[in-house]
């Protein structure tokens, strides 16, 4: 075989091979899925069902949620490049804006299904953000 | 007859230990990875244990891999990871590869 085709057929299999991994590791895009959509229902639920068994049973889903979540990552068999400093950035954004969001959802906008509609969508941007980038990252 | 400088032609940029398919494949495996498991990347070359196992102590001595051995849980872990240094390294064998190729 020639020097050219040598070195096509290595920069090929490189490439398919680093595809592959990054396919392979796509672990933590679903993982950032379920939480974002999670956010849907546990933010309305825990807003609007703060005088009822609604909103300590969410906040029990957040904690087996994110139990859950936590035990299914450290199952995983590879991680992407920079996903520690990705994942903090991703959750210390979430949970200012969470804590931001209940804050004034229980004192400037008591029971107002409009705001907790916004709290909903505004607590799983960021979530959907990331989630995005990773599958980005992963093409 | 044409003047020809020794060590201009791309091939002598090519990293010697990379120049091997599997070792070339582990560290291309390994490359947009912070850190993966041994089977993990045993199953995305197709090699064998021995056989990865073999390469990756070729790379491990040369410092262009790392490996770390850990537990979850109770099942023995073993993660191999691309240093700075094998970073560097693929970047320059990727590069003089298509410097050959004319890609």
């Amino acid at each position: 075989m020639s020097e050219f085709a040598d070195a096509t057929e290595a920069l090929g299999r490189s490439l398919r091979l680093e595809k592959a991994a990054r396919r392979g590791s796509d672990w933590y895009l679903r993982y950032l899925a379920v939480f974002a959509a999670a956010q849907l229902v546990l933010v309305p639920a825990v807003l609007l069902g703060h005088d009822t068994w609604v909103m300590p049973a969410a906040l029990g889903l957040y904690v087996v949620a994110v139990a859950g979540l936590s035990v299914y990552a450290t199952r995983q068999r590879s991680v992407r490049r920079r996903f520690g400093v990705r994942h903090t950035v991703t959750v210390a954004v979430w949970g200012l804006l969470y804590a931001a969001t209940l804050a004034l959802g229980f004192t400037a906008f008591p029971d107002s299904a409009g705001f907790t509609a916004v709290a909903a969508v505004v607590c799983s941007v960021p979530l959907a953000v990331g989630a995005w980038l990773e599958r980005r990252q992963g093409a | 007859m044409t003047d020809v400088k020794p060590g201009s032609h791309p091939r002598h940029a090519l990293e010697p230990l990379l120049t091997s398919p599997v070792r070339l494949s582990v560290v291309a495996a390994l490359a947009p990875l912070g850190k993966a498991e041994f089977a993990f990347v045993r199953d995305l070359v197709e090699v064998s244990d021995s056989v990865l196992s073999k390469q990756v102590a070729a790379l491990e001595e040369a410092g262009l891999v790392a490996v770390e051995k850990g537990r979850v849980g109770r099942r023995p872990r073993t993660w191999l990871r691309l240093t700075d240094a094998g970073r560097e390294v693929y970047a320059r064998h990727l590069t003089a590869l298509r410097a050959i190729a004319g890609a």
